[in-house]
């Protein structure tokens, strides 16, 4: 019994290595099938993550929040965002709450600056796009070129305060066939 | 030390046939050092094993993290987790089949700590989750954690001490500096079960790197970007108690190796602290952290274990042991002096005295103990001091440049004088 009790922890340890992330793939997964679908505007840039590839930075419209001007938010604290879906279509995020709202979607996010008295800027837990190694630098090189005529948006799955990107979409396409049909022109 | 084992026992027939052995004693000889010079293989065959096990945990990362949209979702996600299976089965052979052989157990953590990383990396990358680093780097080392201890493998005790260190310079925002050192404190233990029986020096070298990331992370939680009085202190003070740990088991090689640490770390504070610059970024006192309360627990603790081990030098008559550790005094002093509003310039004066000093001496004791090694290094100390202080002068490149060749031939033309006075 006492030499397999090594063997029961390294067991329990296998275990939990596999827990995490499989835990992880059935929350997201749930959110992906179950979460309510939004828009949220966005403009893309091309940075590169050492451990997981290249992927398209997102910079996203909804990160400007209107606030009252006496509001004070410590930039150390995780907030509440309520999201809201504006008159164009487009996701837009209410002013942060320090809990959840007891109705309807949100997401947590943090106060990274004060741009000016009616209006802070926060950290969305959106940052980021994956794409194969030769399309993401691609695809910012012909998202910069003119980004004001083109539409360009996630759509994101929200639910419980998560959320994934299902799809960035550039003028209507997701990116990976946007991007197929301008190598074909 | 297995390389002169093996010549030695390569000279033993030649040492028979000359007469200065008989057979009987050259058998024992030979007896007595096969094992050490076997031993030389078998870290070998460890270190490579290890190397490529380390290799093809990197190569999988890669591979598997570009270019692989392509794949349906149930097919990423068995990719992701096929190397951890691999490495597990890898470990579970380790323990059973391989009956915990050094070298399967080594490879097979650091492979497996590898995939667990890649496997966690991808699943990000196919939900699109947001770069949080910190968080991911901290996952990584506290699931590596205990593989370092059920397959007592010294590679996933350093990746989950390294994953830790890069956690906290990761971390937005400091980390509280306690729960920075619990999560060290909880990787040292496993130093003694890294002991192999044959004498390979595996927890003294993990002591060695545990030590300096400890220390190092720890410091960076202390002030704000690592400036501030705070950092300084700790390490000077850290540095003094590793410096004079060995005084509590004399002979041991692991706090043997840590004096050694400590001297390096002392003798580096000193010389840095004679720049004017370093003592700029110093002078955020009262501490200015986010957690105050844990930064003087800290500075209070590790001041009262470097209080002990003087105590302890002095009840055992070692005064000469306590010189090195007169930076931690000066800095402590200068720190008051700052708080108190003196000019820094005296921080600056202090400390390029006292590092002069210390070449002096040493060079003084090198000349009377005739002892050339001891001397040079004393001559080393003064001539880097000089060199040094060039760097922060406002002397154009060339005035440097004929400055540097000046000390370069003064250096040689002591150091022949003392090569003739000191017979090596």
């Amino acid at each position: 019994m006492k030499a397999a009790l090594p063997l029961v922890a390294l067991l329990a340890v296998f275990a939990a290595q596999w827990a995490l992330p499989v835990g992880q793939i059935v929350r997201l997964q749930g959110v992906i099938e179950h979460g309510t679908p939004y828009r949220f505007r966005t403009a893309p840039v091309d940075p590169a993550d050492p451990f997981r590839g290249r992927y398209v930075a997102l910079r996203f419209a909804a990160d400007r929040i209107a606030v009252p001007e006496n509001a004070d938010y410590d930039p150390d604290r995780r907030y509440y965002a309520p999201i809201a879906v504006a008159d164009d279509g487009f996701a837009q995020l209410r002013r942060p709450l320090p809990a959840p709202p007891a109705h309807g979607d949100w997401l947590p996010v943090t106060v990274s600056a004060r741009l000016d008295a009616g209006h802070v800027r926060v950290a969305l837990p959106l940052d980021r796009f994956y794409l194969e190694e030769g399309l993401a630098p691609r695809a910012e090189a012909l998202l910069r070129d003119a980004p004001e005529t083109r539409a360009v948006w996630a759509d994101v799955r929200v639910r419980d305060g998560r959320a994934v990107i299902a799809a960035l979409v550039v003028d209507g396409e997701p990116i990976r066939r946007w991007l197929a049909r301008r190598s074909e022109q | 030390m297995k390389r002169h084992a093996r010549w030695l026992i390569g000279e033993l027939p030649e040492l028979v046939r000359r007469g200065v052995l008989d057979a009987a004693a050259a058998q024992r000889m030979q007896a007595h050092y096969a094992a050490g010079a076997a031993d030389g293989g078998a870290t070998t065959r460890a270190l490579l094993a290890v190397a490529g096990a380390l290799l093809m945990g990197f190569g999988a990362v890669l591979l598997l993290a570009h270019n692989w949209e392509r794949f349906a979702l149930p097919l990423r996600v068995a990719i992701a987790f096929a190397p951890l299976a691999i490495g597990q089965a890898a470990c579970l052979w380790a323990v059973t089949g391989a009956r915990g052989d050094r070298v399967w157990r080594e490879a097979a953590a650091g492979f497996t700590a590898l995939a667990f990383a890649a496997a966690l990396a991808l699943i990000g990358r196919i939900f699109h989750l947001a770069g949080d680093l910190d968080r991911f780097l901290l996952v990584c080392a506290l699931a590596v954690l205990p593989l370092a201890y059920l397959l007592r493998a010294l590679t996933a005790a350093c990746l989950s001490t390294l994953a830790l260190a890069a956690w906290v310079l990761a971390a937005v925002g400091a980390p509280p500096p306690l729960a920075v050192l619990a999560a060290f404190a909880a990787l040292l233990p496993v130093a003694p079960l890294l002991a192999d029986g044959r004498g390979a020096p595996l927890p003294g070298l993990f002591v060695m790197v545990w030590a300096v990331l400890a220390t190092g992370a720890v410091a960076v939680t202390l002030g704000p970007d690592s400036d501030g009085a705070a950092p300084v202190l700790w390490l000077s003070q850290i540095a003094g108690v590793l410096w004079l740990l060995h005084l509590v088991r004399p002979g041991d090689p692991v706090l043997r190796h840590l004096r050694r640490l400590g001297f390096v770390t002392l003798a580096a504070l000193a010389l840095i602290a004679t720049f004017a610059e370093f003592w700029d970024d110093r002078a955020d006192w009262p501490i200015d952290t986010a957690h105050p309360v844990q930064v003087v627990v800290l500075l209070a603790a590790s001041g009262a274990a470097l209080l002990a081990l003087v105590a302890l030098a002095l009840r055992r008559g070692e005064r000469l042991r306590l010189a090195p550790i007169a930076p931690v005094v000066a800095v402590w002093t200068t720190m008051l002096v700052a708080f108190a509003g003196a000019a820094l310039a005296v921080a600056v004066l202090v400390a390029n005295l006292f590092v002069l000093g210390a070449g002096m001496v040493l060079l003084r004791e090198g000349v009377r103990g005739n002892d050339l090694r001891r001397a040079h290094a004393g001559l080393a100390v003064i001539a880097v001091l000089t060199l040094v202080r060039f760097l922060d002068g406002e002397w154009s490149f060339s005035a440097r440049g004929v400055a540097f060749l000046a000390v370069g031939v003064a250096f040689l033309a002591a150091s022949a004088w003392l090569r003739r006075r000191v017979p090596s």
